[in-house]
Order: structure tokens, then sequence, then C-alpha cells
């Protein structure tokens, strides 16, 4: 079967004037449903009002552990906000004890998490740190 | 009657079209041009997929200007089809579906690749995944775009470019702020360019200026012995105003990048910006004459 070369010269050149197949259709819908499902996203967000970066600290006391004198004691800093920030200066109080920890993350984005460990002289579950941002970009 | 009216939409999958003396299936050929649309957005954009800054700017831009970024690729892909393509045979094309499509490739290249990386963690945010896709489908798609220029073939197609119908002189200038784009989007979004901007003196800067305008010149001399872009150009005849144009076209590429990539704001003293510009000016040039030579 031989359906095509109708069409325009271009020179030698022929372009067949065939409809695409399903398969270009399938593939060019596709196409757009990714497309228009990711710039949608976006827009959706770009659009909500911006709240400016906040953060929050989670202690994982559960999973701290004594390792000789010292307390391993996850932490999580959630970005809350819709703006990223840069070197972002954390501090850690443990209250009663004359002990300060700071921590600089060189960058986290709006709904993003970062992980970090403390060593705690005391049981994280008894004597939580409290955490403090100094500053950031 | 409404099978007629679909076939007016859609081809059957048994039509088979006459390709280097030989019938084969249409179905098949819209396959090998979706395989080399893919292949065309890696070959473009693997080592921006592979580039760190590229995975922290996300982080850092507003989101406005990240639904920005997309709706510039969406453009700049339907612009390099006025060029090239990801059809080797003379298939009907059509800029806007096909440059969604390159997009659309770009979008499911980048995001694969990502993946495999492992560029995303489990309880990433999404927000994140999504910029940094979006981010990452720009070059991807523009890869796409231009499969048929990087992997042969091109000739095939040369003469039935929706660019032959523009204007020459415009026609010049579009190939190279979009080579300028293609090529200076491999460096954009890097910090080598800030530290260039920030070690350099005034010596240095003009020095590079000069140099991207003679080896602007050179490219330009080169593509006009080479007889591509053609000699029917009106305004832009000689070499002197065609380098100068070239040049300009590679500034305002770069200022561009620069702005979407959030390199410039506008609190930074205009000497800054200038200087930024022309040290990213400096590819630009090159990827603008280059344009000229393979669009």
């Amino acid at each position: 079967m031989s359906k095509t070369d109708s069409d325009h010269d271009d020179g030698d050149e022929k372009v067949h004037d065939d409809p695409p197949t399903i398969v270009e259709w399938v593939t060019r819908l596709a196409a757009a449903v990714l497309v228009i499902g990711l710039f949608g996203y976006l827009l959706w967000h770009a659009t909500d009002l911006n709240k400016p970066a906040a953060f929050d600290f989670t202690v994982e006391g559960d999973k701290a552990e004594r390792m000789g004198t010292v307390w391993r004691t996850p932490v999580t800093v959630t970005n809350t906000g819709d703006e990223g920030v840069k070197e972002l200066k954390i501090s850690a109080d443990v209250p009663g004890v004359k002990q300060t920890y700071t921590l600089l993350v060189s960058q986290i984005g709006p709904g993003e998490r970062y992980d970090f460990t403390l060593f705690l002289q005391d049981d994280p579950r008894e004597l939580p740190p409290v955490f403090r941002v100094e500053s950031h970009q | 009657m409404l099978v007629s009216r679909v076939h007016r939409f859609i081809s059957p999958l048994n039509t088979r079209i006459p390709v280097d003396g030989d019938m084969l299936p249409l179905w098949k050929l819209e396959l090998y041009s979706l395989n080399r649309a893919f292949c065309g957005a890696l070959l473009v954009a693997l080592p921006l997929l592979y580039t760190m800054e590229m995975w922290d700017r996300p982080r850092l831009l507003p989101g406005w200007l990240v639904v920005l970024w997309m709706i510039f690729g969406v453009f700049l892909c339907a612009a390099f089809f006025l060029f090239s393509g990801f059809r080797k045979e003379n298939l009907k094309r059509s800029v806007v579906l096909d440059g969604v499509t390159s997009m659309g490739v770009g979008i499911f290249a980048s995001a694969m690749t990502l993946l495999l990386i492992g560029r995303y963690q489990w309880g990433e945010s999404l927000d994140i995944i999504a910029r940094l896709v979006a981010l990452e489908s720009v070059p991807t798609g523009m890869g796409a775009s231009v499969a048929i220029s990087q992997l042969g073939g091109r000739g095939a197609v040369a003469r039935s470019n929706p660019a032959s119908r523009i204007n020459p002189d415009l026609r010049a200038l579009l190939a190279t702020f979009l080579g300028a784009l293609l090529f200076s989007f491999n460096i954009a979004p890097t910090v080598e360019h800030q530290v260039i901007a920030q070690s350099v003196g005034g010596w240095h800067v003009a020095g590079i200026a000069l140099f991207s305008l003679i080896t602007s010149w050179l490219l330009v001399f080169h593509t006009r012995t080479e007889g591509v872009s053609g000699d029917e150009r009106v305004a832009l005849t000689d070499t002197f105003s065609s380098t100068i144009f070239s040049y300009l076209s590679a500034l305002i590429a770069s200022y561009a990048m620069l702005w979407l990539f959030g390199y410039l704001t506008p609190g930074m003293p205009l000497h800054l910006q200038v200087v930024h510009t022309i040290i990213l000016g400096y590819a630009a040039t090159l990827g603008g004459a280059a344009g000229r030579i393979l669009l």
C-alpha cells in the first residue's frame, strides 16, 4: 500500500502529507500532559501566597543513642516557607547546661528538610535542645 | 463517513511511505523520530544533569522565575524547530506540536536521569523535584529540538525548514541567538563565571570583549566561506556589521541566561552586570557563530 507523496515540492524534497498515526498522537498527548501538568503545578505554587522562609526543628529523641559519654541525637530542620535560603546558621542551646552548638546549612529550599546530628552531654528526651536561627541569606 | 473523517487526522497503522527506495511503516518512522529526540536531548543536556549548580539553583530561584523558565523553554523548543527538529524523513511537521513534544521528551529524559543518579530522596520536597525537573527540561528539550543537527541527516529536511521562509537577516540573527543560548547554557548555571568576574580586572574584561569580537569575526567569516545562512541577506551583508550584530545577540542571550538563573539581581551594580555578561558572552559568541553553521 502506498499512500503518500502528495504535496508540495520544495526543490527535490517532498513533504509527505499523511497525518500522523495513533503512535504519534499518543506521544504528543503524553508530552502535552507532562508539560501542562508540570507547568500547572509550578504555576499553582508560584501564585500561592509566598510565605517567607521559616524553620521547624524536630529532635528525634527516640532515635538518640548513647555513645560513651555523649548522646548521638538526630535532628531534622524543615523549611516550611516558600522561599529558599543560603547559609542558614543555626544555634542549639541545652537549657540549664552551658553548651551551645552552631551549624551552617549551605542551602535549603522551600519545603525541604535537612538532617544533622548533635552530640549532646545529656539525654535529649530529658533535656531537649532549644534551636535558634542566627542568620541566613 | 466517520472513518474518512478520522483518517484526515490519523493515518492507519498500515500506512507506509517511501524512504531511500524502501516502503517503511509510518508508525515505525515516528518511533525512530521519538528515539532521535530522546537521544538528542541527553547528548546536549547530560553534562547539565550532572552539574551540582543545576541541582542547587531550583532551591534558590523564586517560583515565578521557574514558571518563566518553562515558558521560555517551550518557546525555545518551538524556535529551534524553525531550523532543525528530530524528524529525518520529510514527515509532516508542526512547530508548536513538535515543540511541545520536545519539551515533553525533555521532562521525561530529565526526570529519569535525575531519578537514576539519586537526585530525589525519600521524603524530598515535591516542590524542589518539580522545579529541578522543570529547569533541567529546558536544555534537554532544546537537545531534542536539534536532534537532527546533532545526529546527522539534516540535509534531508533543510529545504523544507520553516526558517527558510524567514527574512535572511532575521534568520541569521535568530540562529545566532539560539546557538548562543544553547552553548552558554552549559556555563551559565555554574559558579565559575562568578569566580572569574570577581578575579578579573578591567583589562581582562576589555580583552575578553575584544577577543570575543575577533573570534566571532573569524567564525562569521568561516560561515560565509561555507555559504551557510545564505548570501541573500540584505542588511547584514558585510563581515563587520554581521560580527557586531552577532556579538550583540550573544550578549543579549548571556544577559537573559544570567538573569533567569538569578545571578543578576536588580540591586547588583551595573558595572558588575556588564562584567558578568561579557564573561559569559565569550561562550555565547562561540555558540552563536556555531548556531549559524549548525542550525
